[in-house]
């Protein structure tokens, strides 16, 4: 009660009037709004499915001011209010047809809301007239819960690098829409994400705000290894490590896609695997090439962004640690995943030249290949037992190893 | 390359593949729009710029289609406002040129016994566009032999 006597509402009147209007920009701008609101998405969540700051839409919806949705947004219309472009586009509408507007705007405000009523009239050219009624809604400074099951789903696509990469707020409408159907509406998205972009959020996870076609977007912070990985992401180059069976001495080398499409190793002119004891040394290697490897076509870039970043490595195989992880009770995730690294980095060689063909051979030895299998049908949610003879993938995989080390380190 | 939105580059090139279907020149296009020749050769090119929708109507009319004529099918996938490059329709092209032959064949032109030269009049392809008069030549061989098109005296026939 105290609060009703308190807020003061304040409201204004205005008489206005347009002339000359064009009538496609209104009838878009109705046939959009209406289905919006049919669709129960108001006015604030379309514009930050545009890209835009909360009153955006509300202001181009006032018919007397001559703010339209601009050609470049009709592209998105559709994925905001789930429909096709001809249900926005009238398809009835003469050259250059203007329509004139007439009636009232009333804004009511209090501390909590503001309100817009629009009263008009539009005339058309045949002298026929129609009449609208509207009424826009803000909620001034309400309290927003984030929904902790979106904030969970938007951690995860942090963590694999879906935000390494700028997006717009209708990218990962899209996203959450095409997995989890209708469950999120677009303003819990916006709540989500502004706990995420908010100062205190905890570095993981934490988003940024950026501009991209004057649309904003939403990207991850990335710290100096991630912009590096990302660097390496962008040109296709990567540096690894390999760890020979029989010490603990990395080696580092290039792993890189090549221009048929297909990951390769950086290997010299004579088919030698281009190896070298340290990030550094393997560096000075690649600036200083003299003749000693055909080059990839991104390394001149990827070398030039390398003087600004640390250098870090993308993955390490180390074969010790997948018969490790195999002598085991039980095999864990990461020693699967660290074997199947292993096994499509021997495929890549294998394939890439005809020096290392017989790798292919030893790759599809029984066990192995069963246990490269069983991981791909979990990958695909297909999921089965593994079943497998230990003691005979060990023997595969160590004959797979020395044979590799013996093309690749010798 | 410059970047576009897909649906302004989707009306583009629908529109320049229903002007030369039609025969109207890009001059011709431009007058009745209320443009220039250059306005419409540059939104028709690699270069930047889109038509803007309150031409939409005046588009459509110029090309005898209602304004959803020039617009993408319902069961287009939405888009999310990614740009992408303006890559246009282009007689060079040849599954491009096959289009606008067939969509000459379907308004009736070639009811009528056409030369290659009345072929390449009512595209406008003059001398000195060699690349798309090749283009053209080939595809109009290639079309007779699917009989899709015939071959009378030197004509070419529906």
């Amino acid at each position: 009660m105290e609060k009703k006597e308190d807020n003061q509402i304040i409201s204004t009147t205005e008489h206005l009037s347009r002339q000359k209007v064009s009538r496609i920009d209104f009838e878009i701008l109705v046939n959009f709004y209406e289905i919006c609101k049919k669709k129960k998405i108001s006015e604030r969540e379309v514009s930050f499915l545009m890209g835009k700051v909360n009153k955006y839409f509300s202001e181009i919806l006032n018919p007397f001011f001559k703010e339209h949705v601009k050609t470049e947004y009709l592209d998105i219309l559709p994925a905001i209010a789930s429909t096709c472009i001809r249900k926005i586009i009238p398809n009835d509408i003469s050259p250059k047809e203007t329509i004139d507007i007439r009636g009232t705007h009333t804004r009511e405000t209090d501390k909590y809301s503001e309100v817009d009523y629009y009263k008009f009239t539009v005339t058309y050219k045949d002298g026929t007239t129609r009449n609208y009624r509207w009424k826009i809604e803000i909620t001034k400074g309400s309290r927003s819960k984030v929904n902790p099951e979106l904030l969970e789903i938007l951690k995860k696509l942090i963590s694999r690098h879906y935000f390494h990469k700028p997006k717009f707020a209708l990218n990962i409408y899209i996203i959450l829409k095409s997995r989890f159907k209708n469950t999120f509406s677009p303003l819990e998205l916006q709540i989500a994400l502004s706990k995420l972009t908010n100062n205190s959020c905890d570095p993981e996870f934490a988003l940024q705000e950026g501009v991209n076609n004057m649309r904003i977007t939403y990207s991850k912070i990335l710290n100096e290894t991630e912009k590096f990985l990302e660097h390496c992401q962008d040109h296709r180059i990567w540096i690894s490590r390999y760890i020979p069976i029989n010490t603990s001495e990395g080696q580092f080398f290039i792993w890189y896609e090549d221009n048929d499409e297909n990951d390769k190793l950086l290997t010299s002119i004579d088919g030698k695997v281009l190896l070298s004891s340290s990030i550094e040394e393997l560096l000075t290697l690649l600036k200083s090439n003299k003749g000693v490897f055909k080059a990839p076509v991104n390394l001149e870039a990827w070398l030039s962004g390398v003087e600004e970043l640390p250098p870090t490595i993308s993955v390490t195989y180390s074969p010790k640690e997948v018969i490790a992880g195999f002598e085991a009770d039980s095999v864990s995730v990461e020693t699967l995943t660290n074997f199947v690294n292993f096994y499509n980095l021997i495929g890549d060689l294998g394939c890439q030249d005809e020096r290392f063909a017989e790798l292919l051979d030893l790759r599809e030895a029984g066990e192995l290949r069963n246990v490269w299998d069983f991981y791909c049908d979990n990958q695909a949610k297909r999921h089965k037992e593994l079943s497998l003879d230990r003691a005979k993938f060990l023997v595969d995989f160590r004959e797979l190893v020395a044979r590799f080390e013996s093309f690749a380190l010798e | 390359m410059e970047k576009i939105t897909r649906l302004s580059l989707y009306i583009i090139n629908n529109s320049k593949k229903r002007r030369l279907i039609l025969g109207i020149s890009a001059k011709a296009f431009g007058r009745i729009i209320g443009k220039s020749e250059e306005f419409v050769q540059n939104i028709e090119s690699i270069r930047r710029g889109h038509y803007l929708h309150i031409d939409f109507p005046s588009i459509a009319n110029a090309l005898d289609w209602e304004i959803h004529d020039l617009l993408p099918p319902d069961n287009s996938p939405y888009s999310d406002g990614t740009l992408v490059d303006k890559v246009v329709f282009s007689l060079k092209k040849p599954s491009d040129a096959e289009e606008v032959i067939v969509g000459m064949k379907d308004i009736g032109y070639f009811k009528k016994e056409k030369s290659l030269n009345d072929i390449f009049e009512h595209l406008y392809l003059t001398e000195n566009m060699s690349e798309k008069r090749k283009v053209i030549t080939e595809l109009l061989e290639k079309l007779v032999s699917n009989n899709i098109l015939k071959l009378n005296n030197g004509k070419y026939l529906a």
